[in-house]
């Protein structure tokens, strides 16, 4: 007990500065899913992009992505190829135990999200198949200098004379 | 009898765990000096396959990248995420805004304040959702150090390196808070400027200062 305290304080304070859902279970080893450039056919879509192919055996894989921007759009998804498979797919945020989204794979065995976050984020893929097969896609865009963020400005103007009294008062 | 029930046990052991496995393959796609990411769309297409054209038809969805990003929501429903709106009484005013002479030096100013607003904005959620964070951990470390004394003490040096590394951020979160106001300020005495040379004159002192002072109080860390 005492060491597994200690043992929680210690990653407690790694996950401060580090970037994955926070476990106390030594056996969630997390893969980081790290992302490549990817230059698009049209450019507007440039960002980075992480493709991997898995051969699941184990009940539940974990993965991670980090390094990212609130303003940056992410889109993630997974195409099974055993689309009979049934798949519980969990997105989380600071700790493995409470999903910040859930889901599954549609009828032909796909999935997929868009959303936003800062820092990072989890996933969780449950199969409980012996053996599935799936491809994992997420695609960061690039960070967005401009959002459509709301004007402060009113949409009135000024009157016409206030604005010609004010360029008098210049010259 | 008893032989024959142990042999079964062991071949359905066996059996289970050859047909299981342990490992999982997951072979992630690189990019290096010939990586196929790069400038190679079609090759990310066939390695990715099915989800790749789930990625396609999302975009396609949308007219833009901006317009991907604002339709989707924050991944966590307790995540702080930027909030651009202002108080009906900061809202400023402006002659210069459709004002061709003027637009230029208009554009420039707005994109300059936008750049600070936005700034503003990430530093202030990732404080808030940093903040929230510790205040929870803190929280469940009180509890379960009250177990006995030994963790009792192991938990107080602990929650202090937590708490120093909190405070670091505090200061972190000031001394950007100062230079993004100032950036802010900068830009809104640049549209002072354009106002003064187009609109409406001594903008700052009627309009700005106002904006610039909710802004200010918004972003201030009061705790």
């Amino acid at each position: 007990m005492k060491i597994s305290i200690l043992v929680f304080f210690s990653c407690f304070i790694t996950i401060l500065t580090n970037a994955q859902p926070f476990t106390l279970n030594k056996n969630i080893k997390p893969v980081e899913l790290k992302l490549v450039p990817y230059k698009a056919k049209d450019s507007i879509w440039n960002g980075k992009i992480n493709i991997t192919t898995v051969a699941q055996k184990e009940d539940t894989l974990y993965y991670f992505v980090k390094g990212l921007s609130i303003y940056q759009p992410i889109y993630i998804s997974i195409a099974s190829q055993n689309p009979k498979h049934k798949y519980e797919i969990k997105l989380c945020k600071d700790n493995w135990k409470s999903a910040d989204r859930t889901a599954k794979l549609d009828a032909k065995g796909n999935w997929g999200m868009q959303f936003k976050t800062e820092g990072s984020f989890g996933l969780m893929v449950v199969c409980k198949e012996p053996l599935t097969n799936y491809k994992l896609l997420v695609w960061v865009g690039k960070e967005l200098k401009n959002i459509g963020i709301p004007s402060p400005f009113t949409k009135n103007k000024i009157s016409k004379n206030e604005k010609i009294n004010n360029t008098n008062s210049h010259i | 009898m008893k032989k024959l029930i142990i042999l079964i046990a062991i071949f359905s052991f066996t059996k289970s765990y050859c047909q299981r496995g342990i490992i999982s393959t997951i072979d992630q796609a690189r990019a290096g000096v010939n990586g196929y990411l790069d400038d190679r769309v079609e090759s990310a297409q066939t390695m990715a396959g099915q989800a790749y054209s789930q990625f396609n038809t999302a975009r396609g969805l949308a007219s833009s990248a901006i317009d991907f990003y604002n339709s989707a929501e924050a991944l966590s429903n307790s995540e702080c995420t930027p909030d651009f709106s202002t108080n009906g009484n900061a809202v400023m005013t402006s002659t210069c805004r459709e004002s061709g002479a003027c637009e230029s030096c208009y554009n420039d100013a707005v994109e300059h304040m936008n750049t600070y607003r936005m700034l503003l904005a990430r530093l202030n959620c990732i404080y808030q959702n940093t903040k929230s964070f510790t205040n929870s951990a803190v929280a469940f470390g009180d509890n379960v150090a009250g177990l006995n004394a030994y963790t009792g003490l192991a938990w107080q040096k602990q929650r202090t390196n937590i708490m120093n590394s909190f405070n670091n951020l505090k200061q972190t979160y000031d001394r950007k808070y100062t230079e993004f106001i100032k950036g802010l300020k900068d830009a809104l005495m640049e549209f002072n400027t354009c106002e003064n040379q187009y609109g409406s004159g001594d903008w700052f002192a009627k309009s700005g200062f106002i904006y610039f002072e909710f802004m200010k109080e918004r972003y201030k860390r009061n705790d």
